[in-house]
């Protein structure tokens, strides 16, 4: 449940679209995959923003280094059973920062907040 | 021979459809008190020809130049009956810059697990952690680019051969290109097939949350 909770109520930045998605993947020790996703009617230029502020949300004030932006045009079968086109930016981004865990040593869940710094 | 692909290809549909839906506990999961050190098992299986897939919705496999005289035998008398239309350009541009696949993952599978929580270590290991790959290739993964498709299970066994984890997952190169780039720098190959074994790396041992088994769409 406490995985199901961080998924599932996980803050959206504001100022996004509704019809972007956001995948926050936690990766051992201090980093995060980010994919943040729409239709293709969503430039690539809205979903690097959308990623931008994500990012900034899940580093939660902490200082973070980014990998280089990668944008794919996805076609995907999972849909209802018929193909959806997607467009996908993902990123990984690191803490740089000491971050505290929990006991049994996972990232605790992200937590909204306001004025991160980012290094992107 | 088409035939022959065709049954192949279908079975590898269908062990790709039973892998989808199961939740996955990540290695990061696995009981640190009990078990601190891990060893990588040096064989990993893997299939000796690749899989491609292009937006016409074809699919071949071709050989590998680590296969063997009797795989590539059988994977050119496969290769010539290719249905894929751009199956032959591909096969030519790759065997310019072959890749070993088993070699790829080997090396960033090792380096996922020294960052990993658990120690890696050559000998006297609480556990040994294997490595088989199901399928790889290249497959659509921008729009029509082509980018390199790798599907894997790592599964961590106790000192007396008990499971104690294992996982199903499967990753895609961030590098995706046309066919006709692709033969003008055959060098994208092996450069997509890193990207793609490192990608898959860090997801089978560095994801620290649970997560559901899927496809790997791009080789279907």
């Amino acid at each position: 449940m406490g995985a199901i909770g961080c998924a599932a109520f996980k803050p959206r930045p504001e100022g996004v679209s509704w019809q972007v998605n956001y995948s926050v993947q936690p990766i051992y020790p201090k980093s995060f995959e980010i994919v943040a996703g729409g239709p293709l009617s969503l430039t690539k230029e809205e979903l690097t923003d959308a990623w931008k502020k994500k990012a900034a949300l899940v580093a939660n004030g902490r200082r973070f280094k980014a990998t280089p932006l990668v944008v794919h045009n996805t076609l995907s079968m999972q849909g209802m059973g018929y193909p959806l086109q997607t467009r996908t930016v993902t990123g990984t981004i690191t803490l740089t920062e000491k971050i505290d865990r929990t006991e049994d040593g996972n990232l605790p869940c992200e937590q909204a907040s306001t004025g991160s710094r980012i290094d992107l | 021979m088409p035939f022959l692909n065709k049954l192949g290809y279908l079975i590898f549909v269908s062990v790709s459809f039973s892998l989808v839906g199961c939740t996955q506990q990540p290695f990061t999961s696995v009981d640190r008190n009990t078990y601190k050190t891990v060893a990588f098992k040096p064989e990993i299986k893997a299939p000796e020809h690749y899989v491609y897939h292009d937006t016409t919705g074809k699919v071949s496999r071709g050989m590998s130049v680590y296969g063997g005289l009797i795989g590539a035998a059988l994977g050119a008398a496969i290769g010539a009956a290719s249905e894929a239309p751009g199956f032959h350009r591909f096969d030519a541009a790759a065997s310019k810059n072959p890749i070993d696949i088993r070699l790829l993952m080997r090396r960033h599978t090792e380096a996922a697990l020294k960052i990993s929580p658990m120690r890696l270590v050559s000998t006297d290991a609480d556990t040994t952690f294997e490595l088989q790959i199901h399928s790889y290739g290249v497959g659509p993964v921008n729009g029509r680019d082509l980018g390199a498709v790798i599907a894997a299970r790592g599964t961590l066994l106790g000192c007396d051969g008990q499971l104690l984890w294992s996982k199903d997952e499967w990753a895609t190169s961030n590098t995706a290109t046309s066919l006709e780039n692709l033969e003008q720098n055959p060098k994208l190959w092996p450069q997509m097939a890193n990207e793609a074994a490192e990608a898959l790396a860090k997801k089978l041992v560095l994801y620290s949350e649970p997560s559901k088994r899927s496809a790997a769409e791009p080789l279907m």
